[in-house]
């Protein structure tokens, strides 16, 4: 599981995927609802398992429940308390909906795995240049440095590297909605 | 968009930093205060934020993808035809309820005759320690400042396995806000304290209030109640109850497989 493996996660799916869509089903939950819901459970199931929470206590099929039934809550609850008409103008970073429930927003949030998805695509160097970028915390005159650029060079390639990612990002979004 | 926000190298740096948290609290305040002026600006800090976050949750990403490509490959699970009804709701249908009534006189007639005939394989209240667990706590509150004291005190009790002073706790809970969620745990905690008669109605109500696993939940700790209270036909017509998807479906059918047919109400003795 560990090292995310597609037949542990079909197996995962094929077994709990019936319980967690019947329990959202009936607590008034889309089709929709059902997708966001398997892909969060099953993301923290195996964040709790890489992370070493899930150690084997007790039944599996009690833990996914449990974290469907607590996800589930959470969502109603905020749909409750947060009509989207009263989102902040302010760009909001994921950390910043709560830590305990990260997964469901990392899950929900389109434009996020959107670019997710145009990153995973993009080839190198771009990807590279943008990882190193905005990621590593290494100076520009750094990465310039590793990956043998001209300095003035590398500030017009991080440019366009980063349009491209934009550019990608808006197709796979457009696609999506479709 | 603005072609020149896309170009200025200061700008951009600045919102890395941002995106990363290298700004000071002065610089980050600044920062926002221009955001707020500028839509394009802000759209552009949103596509800094978002990146940051793709690259340091790129794992999780990565398994949340490949989970909604197997749902894309293999479809959502089916609705569930049996989902809409309650257990405990009443059918409008007369006829239906009577043909019901009727199998169920004949099942109890049955029941009663091989009673008299067949000798239970183990007794009732050994079936009830093998199969009776506490169930997981997953009372969910969202800020633990507001949850009211006395449920609190009473999950602590629970999850200590102190299941007197639970019950002390979640009664007066229960009762002043007719919680199903407390009920079903606070018939639980009476089960574990061997209180079967008491359990009993706390978790009929919750499991005609509850939706879903947390009414199969009440539905398999009310088959308890029965159990060791030596009512087997009781526990036997409720466990059936127990739909097919649910996480108690398994057990609830081995339970049955294990209560044979002469059970009787001496036989708890």
């Amino acid at each position: 599981m560990k090292e995310k493996s597609p037949e542990v996660f079909r197996y995962l799916y094929r077994q709990y995927g019936r319980m967690i869509a019947a329990y959202v089903r009936k607590n008034s939950g889309s089709d929709d609802d059902v997708r966001d819901m398997i892909q969060i459970v099953i993301t923290e199931f195996w964040n709790a398992v890489r992370e070493g929470r899930y150690e084997e206590q007790g039944k599996m099929e009690q833990y996914i429940y449990r974290l469907a039934y607590q996800n589930w809550q959470y969502e109603l609850r905020r749909r409750r308390n947060r009509p989207a008409s009263s989102l902040d103008d302010t760009p909001l970073q994921i950390e910043d909906t709560g830590e305990e429930f990260l997964t469901a927003a990392l899950v929900k949030d389109r434009q996020l795995n959107a670019i997710h998805l145009a990153l995973e695509n993009m080839e190198n160097p771009c990807r590279e240049i943008i990882r190193m970028f905005h990621l590593a915390q290494v100076s520009l005159q750094e990465v310039a440095e590793r990956m043998e650029y001209d300095y003035n060079n590398l500030r017009k390639r991080i440019f366009d590297c980063r349009k491209k990612l934009k550019r990608l990002a808006e197709e796979i979004l457009s696609k999506n909605e479709r | 968009m603005n072609a020149n926000l896309e170009n200025d190298f200061n700008f951009q740096e600045q919102l890395r930093r941002y995106a990363v948290g290298e700004l000071s609290p002065s610089e980050r305040e600044a920062l926002e205060s221009a955001l707020k002026q500028s839509p394009e600006a802000a759209a552009e800090a949103g596509f800094s934020l978002r990146l940051a976050d793709a690259l340091q949750h790129r794992e999780q990403l990565q398994v949340s993808a490949l989970v909604g490509g197997i749902i894309a490959e293999e479809g959502l699970p089916p609705v569930d035809p049996s989902g809409s009804a309650g257990w405990l709701s009443v059918s409008k249908n007369f006829k239906w309820l009577l043909g019901v009534a009727a199998v169920l006189v004949m099942g109890l007639a049955v029941y009663q005759l091989a009673g008299a005939y067949l000798s239970p394989a183990v007794p009732v209240q050994q079936l009830t320690e093998d199969y009776l667990q506490p169930l997981e706590n997953v009372l969910y509150t969202e800020d633990e400042t507001i949850v009211n004291w006395e449920l609190k005190a009473g999950m602590e009790a629970y999850d200590a396995g102190d299941y007197a002073a639970a019950a002390d706790r979640l009664a007066p809970y229960y009762e002043a806000a007719g919680d199903p969620n407390a009920g079903l745990f606070l018939g639980v905690t009476l089960l574990m304290n061997k209180q079967a008669a008491q359990a009993l109605p706390v978790l009929s109500e919750a499991a005609g209030a509850l939706q879903g696993p947390g009414r199969e939940a009440a539905q398999w700790y009310m088959a308890m109640a029965w159990l060791q209270k030596g009512q087997a036909p009781k526990a036997r017509r409720v466990l059936r109850a127990i739909p097919e998807q649910s996480i108690y479906y398994a057990q609830a059918q081995s339970l049955l497989g294990e209560i044979k047919p002469g059970w009787k109400k001496s036989d708890k003795q």
